[in-house]
């Protein structure tokens, strides 16, 4: 047997862990149990929050299971965070996504928008090459592709995301790196543009009828997805004129993104797409945070950034990692010219 | 599932604004509309190329619905409970059995935390690794010593709760 120093696995599996409390008053308690596939040993191992520790116990020819759990203190609720089946004689495999934005959500979540590329890194060894006595198991490993729509909450379970199986799935039969690319989400909706949830991708090594593993998965991966953001402006419609008493204007959003900023910019003459114009006092949200919103913002008294009595255009603009976008414009006419009704008597 | 962080949606005045840098001054586009996107993915790409197994591969293995607390022993004090592995349980004394729940109340405990308060009537006994695989039996001097103790008695192996697998009953020698 050979004994290991479960670096890798244990900083892999402890990273996600880090934002997450291991005293009672904490709402979450995490730890590693680490299962032997062969003698079926279990053991809790007790774990610093971030870290690397040696793992005493061997890893067994037939392999070792590692499972990251959190379970909520109060709530009595458990979930699988992480897991990994490590052996001598297993391949290894490790995944990554990345995307557009380059911040992560809480627990080192990598997400992006729904219209939006994504790249997934594979990293496999230990498969040998086909042959006539290597088992069709040893030469290959099986991706899994899991994709589950986010429900009111904004929140699911690796379980709840796993649950209906595999969208898509395939062999990975060379060691070594791969990047596959995602052109947009594989969440599916009746606007493509609204859909959110979450995508998993799942390495599995493959059992033969020799070994009894409790489960194959060698590693893992998920993304968030978040809508596209839109909006629009009420309160002044188009090609009307307003006077010296600016309307105020309603703006409704929905979705944005969780890292944004949301404004409403003014220029004279008509639209044109690119134009930077003044920002309107009191209609700039900037949202960093983990979850899309929506949201509706009144804007008053914005009269002083209209600079003449000719047409303007208003644009409600959004600024996200992946580019400045127009959601909605509204263009108007400006007469505020001060107009007296009086008249002139004289006194006696 | 996400652990609970504090981030903060701000309104900002006009003056003195700091906006985020990524995308200002990129060119500016109107939002996707639904059709667009539709077109994008029609396109393809991700795992088309990969070969595809003909059925789902009955070589993968995944549990249903893993959840570590349907899986191990529950201890609780009334107010606390935690967890053990199956097979941990060493010692388990008939007026402590009211311990060992199926249901878990009140606050979950980290197993050494749990110890400490419980020390009354729950003890630890630290196995190798070998006792652990069943390789080498605890010495009877050792469990005569648990009714004494009138304590559930839990494995543990540096500090963590293990589960230990009982010694292979000997062959019979061949007649």
């Amino acid at each position: 047997m050979i004994k290991s120093t479960i670096v890798a696995c244990l900083a892999a599996l402890l990273t996600t862990a880090a934002h997450a409390g291991s005293d009672e008053q904490d709402e979450y308690y995490t730890f590693i149990r680490q299962q032997q596939q062969v003698t079926g040993t279990i053991w809790d191992m007790p774990v610093e929050l971030v870290g690397e520790s040696l793992s005493p116990m061997n890893i067994e020819a037939g392999g070792s299971l590692f499972q990251l759990w959190a379970i909520h203190t109060s709530e009595a609720t458990d979930y699988l965070l992480d897991q990994k089946l490590v052996g001598a004689y297993l391949p290894a495999a490790t995944l990554s996504i990345t995307t557009g934005d380059p911040t992560l959500a809480s627990g080192g979540i990598p997400r992006t928008r729904a219209d939006q590329p994504f790249y997934l890194h594979t990293n496999v060894s230990g498969l040998l090459s086909p042959g006539d006595e290597i088992p069709d198991a040893a030469t290959k490993v099986l991706l899994e592709h899991y994709a589950k729509d986010y429900p009111e909450t904004f929140s699911l379970s690796r379980t709840e995301v796993l649950a209906d199986g595999p969208i898509d799935s395939g062999y990975i039969t060379e060691n070594g790196t791969q990047t596959i690319t995602f052109p947009t989400t594989s969440l599916t909706g009746a606007d493509p543009t609204k859909v959110s949830g979450e995508e998993h991708f799942l390495i599995h090594a493959l059992a033969d009828e020799d070994n009894d593993y409790s489960q194959t998965e060698l590693a893992s991966a998920m993304i968030q997805i978040w809508p596209v953001a839109d909006g629009s402006i009420s309160g002044i419609t188009d090609n009307q004129t307003i006077d010296l008493q600016v309307p105020d204007l309603t703006v409704t959003l929905n979705d944005l993104y969780p890292n944004s900023t949301t404004y409403l910019q003014i220029y004279p003459g008509a639209p044109s797409l690119g134009t930077t114009g003044t920002k309107l006092p009191g209609s700039v949200l900037v949202l960093d945070q983990d979850k899309s919103e929506s949201r509706v913002l009144t804007v008053e008294n914005w009269g002083s950034v209209v600079t003449d009595d000719t047409q303007h255009t208003i644009e409600l603009i959004t600024v996200t990692p992946f580019g400045t976008e127009r959601l909605a414009t509204v263009t108007f006419g400006a007469n505020r010219v001060l107009k007296v009704r009086a008249m002139i008597t004289n006194m006696e | 599932m996400k652990f609970p962080i504090q981030k903060v949606a701000a309104i900002i005045p006009v003056t003195g604004l700091m906006l985020l840098t990524t995308g200002i001054g990129a060119e500016m586009r109107d939002r996707i509309t639904p059709e667009e996107l539709l077109k994008r993915k029609a396109a393809g790409g991700g795992m088309d190329a990969f070969q595809k197994p003909n059925t789902p591969d009955p070589r993968v293995k995944s549990p249903a619905t893993p959840s570590i607390i349907n899986e191990s022993i529950l201890l609780s004090d009334g107010n606390h409970w935690t967890l053990v592995p199956k097979g941990s349980v060493l010692h388990l004394p008939e007026k402590q059995k009211h311990h060992v729940v199926t249901q878990p109340t009140g606050t979950f405990t980290r197993w050494s935390e749990f110890l400490k308060r419980n020390i009354s009537w729950l003890s630890a006994e630290s196995v190798s690794m070998d006792t652990a695989t069943g390789k080498n039996p605890i010495s009877t001097e050792t469990t005569d010593a648990w009714p004494r103790r009138g304590a559930i008695v839990i494995a543990v192996h540096r500090g963590g709760a293990i589960s230990v697998k009982p010694p292979a009953v000997p062959e019979p020698p061949k007649s």
